[in-house]
């Protein structure tokens, strides 16, 4: 490689080290707390916003590598790019390999899906869109074409082989919308730590992963959201506040898609296995886990099984804590978390 | 690859360039804004720190809470205890007993929840509630109850006097047991209560919209001006740290020159929709249709326009007043707009097909010559994709939400050099602002954050999250009895008002419509020729 001595190249040079120094002088605050420079990124990824904070103690440029992650994802995972992999996969295209990002997913689903007995399932679209959410509602549904729609959803449909994936029939498709996000926190979190980056919040619409201490030099702090439904204007507030080391926290939820039945509050979740909306009284299901696709995952199973079914699922996964906020029998929010989250929370 | 983005990429090395942008990436402490260059004797554009040179404090805008002025007990009337009169009353501290035993259970299960706690620990207003107006039998009952809770305690607790329940609200306003009303009727009730209560000399703290039609608004204007009371409306959104720091940015000209803006809503479930509950107790011996009605059009029993009254033009203001106001009044208090020199509108009923008339997909598009801007409003109540509010300006651009981010414009004269030289990027921002982070770092959630993100629900006073509602009714209590106007008064409330309704008339009745402000005249132009 050629270098250029010339005056171009001087100045590159004090434009470079320029910021560097004055991020450091603009960071006392921190230094003195944890001897670490924060950083802050952001932006819109998979429909929803990224955040990724992150300490260090010398300056490491990672905001390149992180657009062209999330741009691969986005290129394997999402079913709003007609020409990415997975919409490939849906639409029969011949040939389609799956890179390592649609392997690893589409298998960590499988696990998922057997594990929780179908309640995760990313065959079941077909289903999602049948019922739909809108002024029909629940139960005035022509049900006769369940029949149809069914046979085409269920988690021995798909399988991969020889580094393929494949499907029983070509109708069957798939969406991750369910996982990826916790996936993709996943893999921005195992980038962050291969540049010796230890401590860290990864967040992609609400599925968040951290490591070490925040830049006050506590453990990260993550508020969950508590849901209310009594009022048009709706209530966004904090029901507890938890401190991650080393862990994952994924929400899954439909707070305010819900509907009154003999007195009963249930949500408008599809149950893949059944076919038929999931009566059950849970209104947001959180789930700390180690990874946090895993915990997007089986927050999302979790919303189908239902309250008992859910602390069986959890109390029986090593790494897993549950917390549950459910709709009690007058219809007011009632909480169980398991015996192991309550290391979590602070407030 | 386009020629001109090589040319760019030849210009800063990627090294240099991702160097910038991670350190243009945003430390984290509540409030922040960086700075890049220093003293380090280079050209002048270099040398000055951004934040220095852009004048914007990284402060909180609320270094307080407005303390209570001290006075008499307010004696109170409640004017429609529906879903939202529900929530005004508690947030100025007054809940139904089963609504508190919910609370008590809660905690029991789960003493981490505070719920209880914090809503014992809401500020005393120093009122009482006297007096109690709703149609609706059991929505009369529970405000009754929620009256005499002032230990604010649960079934069998210790209570007060309840409210008297009035049939009418006329028999409420002349009653002469109240100083002050809420109003959270539906809108077609607004106007008839707030000027009655106006005349009477009694304070009005009436929902949006204020009024359903132009002849409302300009009647109840006259009524309140003519009375000297204290007037708010029910914004709580002004009650927002973001946008009072979103006005000193604009103040500060941080922007350059503004010529668009884009606020919006969307939303995607039922209840967003306005397809709220039907009470299981609703029916014609429990709900006087008669008064519900009022001077609207006689139409047969129906729960479902009582409890979803939004969709029909007999009762509500559609998108315009019910949505478009929120953001318009978030705008207005940042910019002082005042009403649109012309309005235009468009839509239709896309989705929500259930006999509604009003539309669950609007735009409106509101100018203003005078201050060569536009402001554009776009909704749909069947996407939740998430857009901020924007205003964008020739040197940057500022979204404004929950949070607050300036980006810089590529093409921008004020930060051009800053630019060239790579000590900007425009994909990063100049200036965040993140109330209330300080506590936590990030929140797992699976809910829309479109109310949150709109400043709906709650602001944040040193790192505590506070209830916006709370906070605007305080500021109207202490108007009160201060004798001084709150900061959304008949003025803002006329102002708004008034642009709603010209939104509305533009898409119902397919026409331009302008403001002439000189004769105070809403003009309507030519229905569109289509050849």
């Amino acid at each position: 490689m050629k270098i250029n001595i010339g005056l171009g190249c001087f100045k590159s040079i004090l434009y470079t080290i320029l910021p560097l120094l004055v991020v450091s002088g603009s960071c006392n605050y921190f230094q003195e707390k944890t001897r670490l420079n924060y950083y802050k990124l952001g932006g819109f990824t998979q429909g929803t916003s990224y955040q990724v904070i992150f300490g260090s103690n010398e300056f490491i440029s990672v905001n390149f590598e992180i657009d062209s992650i999330l741009q691969e994802m986005t290129q394997s995972l999402s079913v709003y790019d007609s020409a990415s992999l997975i919409s490939r996969f849906n639409a029969n295209h011949p040939n389609v390999v799956p890179d390592k990002y649609l392997t690893d997913v589409v298998k960590e689903s499988i696990k998922i899906m057997e594990l929780t007995d179908g309640a995760f399932d990313i065959t079941a679209a077909p289903l999602i869109d049948f019922w739909g959410f809108g002024k029909t509602g629940y139960g005035k549904k022509d049900t006769s074409k369940l029949v149809k729609i069914r046979r085409n959803v269920g988690h021995k449909k798909i399988w991969l082989e020889n580094g393929k994936l494949y499907k029983a029939n070509p109708e069957i498709k798939i969406n991750l919308n369910a996982i990826a996000q916790g996936y993709t926190v996943d893999i921005l979190a195992d980038f962050l730590e291969r540049n010796n980056i230890q401590n860290y919040l990864v967040e992609i619409g609400g599925e968040i992963r951290t490591r070490g201490m925040n830049q006050e030099g506590e453990k990260w702090k993550v508020g969950i959201d508590r849901p209310r439904q009594d009022n048009p204007d709706g209530i966004k507030d904090i029901q507890t506040i938890i401190e991650l080391g080393n862990w994952s926290v994924s929400t899954s939820g439909n707070y305010r898609k819900f509907y009154i039945e003999n007195g009963n509050k249930y949500t408008h979740t599809i149950n893949p296995k059944t076919g038929y909306p999931a009566k059950n009284d849970m209104l947001s299901a959180t789930i700390v886990a180690k990874d946090c696709a895993t915990a997007d995952a089986i927050a999302t199973a979790c919303m189908v099984l239902g309250l008992e079914k859910s602390k069986s699922l959890v109390q029986g996964l090593k790494d897993v804590e549950g917390y549950f906020i459910y709709s009690g029998k007058r219809m007011d929010d009632q909480v169980f978390y398991t015996p192991g989250f309550e290391q979590f929370i602070i407030e | 690859m386009s020629d001109n983005k090589d040319n760019q990429e030849n210009k800063i090395s990627h090294k240099r360039r991702d160097l910038i942008k991670a350190l243009a990436a945003i430390p984290v402490l509540g409030a922040f804004a960086f700075g890049i260059s220093r003293k380090f004797g280079f050209d002048e554009a270099q040398r000055k720190n951004i934040l220095d040179d852009l004048n914007i404090s990284t402060e909180s805008p609320f270094s307080t809470v407005d303390k209570m002025v001290e006075g008499e007990k307010i004696r109170l009337g409640i004017i429609g205890y529906g879903i939202r009169g529900k929530y005004l009353m508690r947030a100025a501290g007054f809940a139904v007993p089963s609504w508190i035993d919910g609370l008590k259970e809660s905690k029991t299960k789960n003493p981490n929840d505070t719920r209880l706690d914090e809503f014992k620990a809401l500020e005393d207003l120093n009122i009482e509630i006297t007096a109690i107006c709703d149609v609706f039998d059991a929505h009369a009952n529970d405000g009754i109850a929620a009256s005499a809770n002032y230990f604010r305690e649960g079934t069998r607790g210790k209570m007060g006097k309840p409210a008297i329940r009035y049939k009418t609200y006329q028999q409420l306003i002349e009653s002469k047991t109240v100083d002050a009303v809420i109003i959270a009727t539906p809108d077609h009730l607004h106007a008839p209560m707030a000027i009655a209560a106006a005349k009477a000399g009694i304070h009005v703290y009436v929902e949006k919209c204020m009024t359903r039609t132009v002849e409302e608004t300009f009647e109840l204007e006259e009524a309140v001006k003519n009375s000297g009371i204290i007037f708010q409306l029910g914004h709580q959104g002004r009650q927002t740290e973001s946008y009072l720091k979103a006005r000193e940015i604009i103040q500060k000209n941080v922007l350059g020159k503004i010529s668009l803006i884009e606020v919006c809503t969307n939303r995607n479930d039922p209840n967003g929709a306005w397809q709220y509950e039907i009470h299981k107790d609703a029916n014609e011996n429990t709900i006087d249709w008669g008064l519900f009605t009022g001077n609207g059009p006689k139409r047969p029993f129906s729960a479902e326009r009582f409890f979803r009254w939004r969709c029909w033009w007999d009762y509500g203001t559609g998108l315009s007043g019910d949505l478009l106001t929120h953001e318009y009044d978030a705008i207005n208090q940042v910019l002082e707009l005042g009403i649109p020199e012309s309005v235009v509108s468009s839509g239709g009923v896309y989705f929500y097909k259930d006999g509604r008339e009003v539309p669950d997909v609007w735009q409106a598009a509101l100018e203003y010559p005078k201050r060569d801007l536009t402001l554009l409003y776009s909704a749909t109540l069947s996407s939740n994709r998430n857009r901020g509010k924007i205003i964008m300006g020739h040197d940057a651009t500022l979204e404004i939400g929950e949070n607050l981010h300036v980006y810089a414009d590529t093409q921008s004269t004020r930060y051009g050099e800053r630019i060239a030289a790579g000590i900007i990027d425009p994909k990063i921002p100049i200036y965040s602002y993140i109330p209330g982070r300080k506590k936590m770092d990030a929140v797992t959630s699976a809910t829309e954050a479109y109310f949150a993100g709109r400043g709906l629900l709650y602001t944040y006073i040193n790192g505590r999250r506070v209830d916006t509602t709370f906070l605007h009714i305080k500021e109207w209590l202490n108007g009160i009895r201060s004798n001084k106007q709150p900061s959304c008064d008949i003025e803002q409330g006329f102002q708004e008002a008034i642009t709603a309704h010209m939104a509305t008339i533009s898409y119902r009745e397919g026409v331009k419509v302008y403001w002439d402000a000189d004769k105070r005249q809403i003009i309507r132009g030519e229905p569109a020729k289509i050849s």
